[in-house]
């Protein structure tokens, strides 16, 4: 019984810690600021993913994590290629 | 499997430390690049040590496989997507911070 | 079309099959199912894609390396592990510490690693382990952001891009 709640609780804390990541990335200052803060979130949602299929009792989770896990890195290589080249493309 | 239960929450709680100073790190360091250094390596460890105190706790083969996954992936493109974005902000003219003692690659892309 | 009927070299052939390897392996892993009807459909699945686009997971100039060059990576794993921990703490100490001792700088340095996946593996390296972060490789020359004076002059003769270079050497 005691690590589903200690489950519960990381997972609390975790969402406390992506509202401080959110704070960083709506104070910047400047816009890659506001990507390294987006990209801690993502990674911070990826573990709270999995921590959700544990508590849940449903492994369909792990797979949306690994997916997940994928979408955050791709979205913020193009992020980052859209500001030091000004466009995604070519 | 008491000694398990308890591996998996040093796991869990080393990681959640390493998570929450990633995080302390980018709200206290002065500029992009310094806070950047906070949040690749204690978010990709402790994001690790989580996840690895998960696997302990599942104990079936695939959902240990699908961490272990997940871990290599993160160990591969947390640093990849460091470098996306110092390289980008540098680029697009982000200078580091007024502390910093010396900067080898403003000079060479002059 | 005409890559297509074209007879294939055997390294094309190698690649090929270390992709269709790979893939049906992430197939098993994300089914999580191992009747022979998720099988089946998975071989057929993974060699359809090795077949088209081999060329997308590893690059035709990249070689697929000998397995001799297997024990000097598993060695080049477990520092970098050891690297890590030590890397997390020293970060830990920095952001933790109400002064906040940091003394940033951007660096560069030569590296003699030759291949771009080796060059690639030391800027991921450096960047998970203590007190830098790689900016920018060109060529063979690497900018590193550190974190400290003593991360910068670390870094330029680092034992790590050593063991890379036996890794490289056994491949």
């Amino acid at each position: 019984m005691l690590p589903e709640t200690f489950f519960v609780a990381t997972g609390i804390v975790l969402g406390m810690l992506t509202f401080l990541c959110l704070y960083r990335a709506v104070i910047g200052p400047s816009a890659p600021d506001r990507v390294v803060a987006v990209n801690v979130i993502g990674t911070i949602t990826l573990v709270i993913l999995v921590l959700f299929a544990f508590i849940y009792g449903r492994t369909l989770y792990i797979d949306v994590a690994i997916v997940y896990a994928m979408i955050n890195f791709l979205s913020t290589l193009t992020i980052s290629r859209y500001l030091e080249k000004g466009r995604v493309t070519g | 499997m008491i000694l398990l239960d308890m591996l998996t929450i040093a796991a869990m709680a080393v990681g959640l430390f390493f998570l929450t100073v990633g995080v302390v790190g980018l709200l206290r360091f002065p500029d992009v690049y310094t806070r950047m250094h906070a949040t690749t390596k204690c978010d990709t460890l402790g994001a690790a040590s989580v996840l690895i105190g998960l696997g302990l706790y599942s104990g079936d083969l695939f959902t240990v496989a699908k961490m272990l996954l997940i871990i290599v992936f993160i160990f591969v493109a947390n640093p990849t997507a460091a470098h996306a974005i110092a390289k980008a902000a540098y680029l697009s003219g982000e200078k580091p911070y007024e502390g910093t003692l010396e900067d080898a690659y403003g000079g060479d892309l002059r | 079309m005409v890559a297509m009927v074209r007879r294939r070299l055997p390294e094309e052939r190698a690649r090929s099959m270390v992709s269709l390897a790979a893939l049906f392996l992430f197939w098993i892993l994300l089914s999580s199912a191992l009747d022979p009807a998720h099988i089946a459909v998975g071989l057929a699945a993974a060699a359809l894609v090795s077949r088209f686009s081999s060329d997308l997971l590893i690059r035709r100039d990249e070689r697929i390396p000998s397995p001799k060059a297997l024990l000097p990576y598993l060695s080049y794993l477990g520092h970098l592990a050891v690297e890590i921990v030590k890397a997390n703490i020293h970060v830990a100490r920095l952001v933790l510490d109400p002064r906040l001792p940091i003394a940033p700088s951007i660096v560069k340095f030569k590296t003699g690693l030759k291949g771009e996946v080796a060059k690639a593996s030391l800027g991921n390296s450096i960047t998970l382990t203590p007190g830098t972060l790689t900016i920018d490789i060109k060529g063979d020359t690497f900018y590193v952001h550190a974190l400290t004076r003593e991360a910068a002059e670390e870094v330029r003769a680092w034992h790590m891009e050593k063991r890379l270079k036996e890794v490289e050497d056994a491949a």
